[in-house]
């Protein structure tokens, strides 16, 4: 492999498994090694900062307890995603809220939600069935499927209907009896009273057994027999092939190529069962653990090949998009508004549409959306003063670059190695001649023309997948 | 935690809260600073947030009397009237006219108000040169009514007469003795020696007037005396100096030597006025906390307090518990007869 398909794939490693990367930093993995690169996201060294928490509070206070306003909670996590030294860690939260989804317009408490966030970042690499165990006494989702109001004498059957079809076998693989019996386990798993939110404003919610009003007598579920408890529901769940191919589909979903949407998995089959099948056998072998099955995909050539593959999700553009031109490395004033562009493209973090999460792939696209991701893109490239996009014009300038198709080519390349199909390229040089080559002697001029491609490039087809 | 903190000869008594969260009037939005005149009048200085700006100075008295709020909007520069005046309201501080300076950290502005909340003036250019500011956070004003202005963004210290101009600087970023990494808040002691919250380092430094470096209280760390990104610092009648611990939730006390005393850790068992009213007007929000088993507990604790002052003529240290939008109080008592210990 040459110089640059070692930089291409080193950016489509740190585009899935984080954010993007700048092109320093690409350079400085390249030279690390592959795997290096990816143990080193898999494990990163203690002494990483997780991201900017401290400068963010100190300057935004108010995103400690956002309370019921979520635009202080998505921009807290926003900015977490941008600034974070361990990029997989904020990518793995992301990916378990979307498996996980819970929702600020029925919890009115993003504090708990960035608490469910924190969660994901801690055990979001470990083992499934321990993640399982914290999501299930997560005071966040113990509210948002109503286990605090599962008792004993009244069973409530939202959370263990979900934990069964969506967190963890999918459905027809369990019967509306496992579905009760599930349900009766987990009685008296619910939140502590909390103080409210007056006077003083937000106090955190944590969880409580209550043995009195839990459901202690036999259950059957899944074919085993017992006075089970929620841990024991876990158990059973862990163990059942469903499980295994239901998790290792939505890794596979997220990390490597777009799948059907989640409801129709029963009947479409997996878009690479071969891979599908090597992803399950690593999580069996390795007691449901995450992280050896992402070492496994991350080095795979299943994954390698996968480049430009799955649609960014609109947490993926403007998180990628504000690293690429280092917008916001600083928490300065109107730091509100990088929580809310992901809403403006079908994806309000902290608030997905309903415990199904996203509908991903081609859904995230639409007219409206489209055009919410082109000019959010086009806003900054084209804005040549941001500090990463001056990074990245000076190389292009440093590089020599002069005719309209060494401009577009560049201009793709710093994009993250975009592969332009023939016909956009054409049109995209065809554009650029109209103004002939770069001239540097005018060297802002240059530049915007470059910033004006670039602009052009977010606005391709090919640019909307990552 | 106790209400009352006893240790080397020393008493810190819980005295009460003031405040509660609200956006205007009687209650704070993220207070960060705070300063009080000898006759017990407090201005509070409210950062808030973006999302419900509510940037202002409230006046309020120390037994819980609402006064005014001021400085959301005003002429700044001779500008027109609709104009915000703070960006990132970080410092306060009170001049011997009781004239109201309220810093701005993101502008490197000062802005003054009379003691009626009338704006009268800003000064401040942003830079780095001597006289230039660069990140205004902590304010305070020395025997001389000059004003002391933390840099936090280049890291240094500079004083000012009351009109902007300038007088005297020193330090420089870095983590060596005498250098800084983002300081946040300012305090000067009975002889003029300033002492300085280095936030990104997590330790206090105190130097002449002139910036030669004398001391450093804390390091990194949540254990005995160490800091996490401390944020306010104040010193009273007998140098003991209080440091608002802001990542640790707490203060700790240091003596003049820069050994640790002890530590508060917010003792607010009491619902303020401001907070009674809350209650009173929403009878489910009481229905709640009476279901609290350890309601106490939750309740009185610092939640990420940023900025305190010590009133040196009525002995009284005031903290500004950010994320609980109140003030605690505690006095320092100086008549304390510790009881027989095996009561």
């Amino acid at each position: 492999m040459s110089h640059k398909d070692d930089l291409a794939l080193m950016s489509h490693l740190m585009r899935r498994a984080g954010f993007g990367a700048s092109r320093d930093e690409l350079e400085q993995k390249v030279a690390q090694g592959y795997e290096a690169v990816v143990e080193e996201l898999l494990s990163p060294p203690e002494e990483l900062e997780s991201g900017k928490m401290a400068l963010m509070l100190r300057y935004h206070p108010s995103f400690l307890l956002p309370g019921g306003n979520p635009l202080s909670g998505q921009a807290n996590w926003m900015y977490q995603m941008i600034s974070t030294q361990k990029p997989l860690e904020e990518k793995i939260a992301l990916f378990w809220h979307q498996v996980f989804a819970t929702g600020n317009s029925k919890l009115d408490n993003c504090d708990q939600m960035l608490e469910q966030i924190k969660m994901f970042r801690q055990y979001g690499l470990g083992s499934y069935k321990e993640l399982l165990v914290q999501i299930s006494k997560n005071p966040a989702m113990i509210f948002w499927l109503d286990n605090n109001e599962n008792h004993r004498e009244a069973v409530n059957e939202n959370w263990g209907r979900e934990l069964l079809e969506l967190f963890s076998m999918g459905v027809s693989n369990y019967t509306e009896v496992d579905v009760r019996e599930a349900s009766r386990a987990f009685t008296g798993w619910t939140i502590r009273a909390k103080l409210p939110r007056q006077p003083y404003g937000r106090y955190p919610w944590h969880f409580e057994y209550r043995e009195e009003d839990h459901d202690d007598g036999d259950k059957t579920f899944l074919g085993e027999s017992g006075n089970l408890n929620g841990e024991d529901i876990i158990d059973i769940v862990v163990q059942q092939p469903a499980t295994a191919r239901f998790i290792c589909r939505h890794l596979y979903n997220f990390f490597v190529a777009d799948e059907p949407q989640v409801p129709s998995w029963t009947i479409e089959p997996a878009r690479d069962e071969e891979a599908l099948d090597a992803m399950i056998a690593t999580f069996e072998e390795n007691n449901y653990e995450i992280k050896p099955v992402l070492r496994m995909m991350f080095n795979s050539e299943f994954f390698k090949n996968a480049r430009f593959s799955k649609i960014k999700s609109p947490a993926e553009v403007v998180a990628g998009t504000l690293k690429m031109v280092e917008e916001f490395q600083f928490p300065e004033p109107g730091i509100l508004q990088i929580g809310k562009e992901p809403s403006y493209m079908g994806q309000a973090i902290l608030d997905p549409p309903s415990v199904e999460g996203w509908h991903t792939g081609t859904e995230w696209i639409n007219s409206g959306s489209l055009l919410a991701r082109v000019n959010f893109v086009a806003d900054r490239v084209a804005n040549t003063e941001l500090p990463g996009m001056r990074k990245i014009l000076d190389l292009i300038q440093a590089e020599g670059v002069k005719t309209p198709e060494q401009m577009v080519d560049a201009a793709a390349e710093h994009m993250g190695f975009v592969e332009l199909n023939q016909e956009t390229r054409q049109q995209l040089v065809d554009n650029a001649k109209s103004d002939g080559d770069l001239d540097w002697s005018n060297e802002a001029a240059a530049k915007q023309r470059l910033g004006e491609i670039m602009a052009l490039i977010g606005a391709t087809t090919e640019y909307q997948f990552g | 935690m106790a209400l009352n903190t006893i240790v080397a000869g020393r008493a810190w008594l819980y005295s009460h809260n003031l405040g509660r969260n609200a956006q205007a009037g009687m209650g704070f939005s993220q207070p960060v600073g705070v300063v009080s005149t000898k006759e017990g009048v407090l201005y509070v200085a409210n950062r808030s947030g973006e999302q419900n700006p509510s940037t202002r100075i409230s006046k309020c008295t120390i037994d819980q009397e609402f006064i005014s709020e001021f400085g959301r909007k005003g002429p700044v520069y001779g500008g027109n009237d609709n104009v915000q005046i703070f960006t990132w309201l970080t410092g306060v501080a009170v001049d011997k006219d009781e004239n109201v300076y309220g810093s701005d950290e993101w502008k490197s502005q000062i802005s003054i108000f009379d003691k009626e909340g009338e704006y009268l003036r800003t000064w401040g250019e942003k830079g780095d040169d001597p006289g230039q500011i660069n990140g205004a956070a902590g304010i305070c004003f020395d025997a001389d009514d000059n004003l002391w202005v933390v840099n936090s963004f280049n890291s240094r210290i500079q004083k000012f007469t009351k009109d902007g101009q300038y007088l005297s600087g020193f330090g420089e970023k870095g983590d060596l003795e005498g250098q800084m990494e983002m300081p946040s808040g300012i305090s000067l002691d009975a002889e003029g020696n300033v002492y300085v919250t280095d936030w990104g380092n997590s330790r206090v430094q105190k130097f002449t007037p002139e910036g030669q470096h004398l001391l450093t209280f804390g390091h990194a760390g949540t254990g005995a005396g160490s800091l996490n990104h401390p944020t306010g610092v104040c010193i009273d009648n007998d140098g003991d100096v209080y440091v608002v611990d802001w990542m640790n939730e707490r203060v700790v006390i240091y003596d003049k030597e820069a050994r640790p005393l002890t530590y508060l850790y917010g003792d607010a068992v009491d619902v303020s006025d401001w907070g009674k009213m809350s209650l009173d007007a929403n009878p489910d929000m009481v229905k709640r906390r009476n279901q609290v088993s350890d309601m106490v507990d939750q309740q009185r604790k610092f939640r990420m307090p940023m900025g305190c002052f010590f009133d040196r003529d009525n002995n009284r240290l005031i903290v500004a518990d950010t994320n609980r939008g109140r003030l605690q109080v505690y006095v320092k008592d100086y008549n304390y007869q510790d009881p027989q210990f095996n009561l």
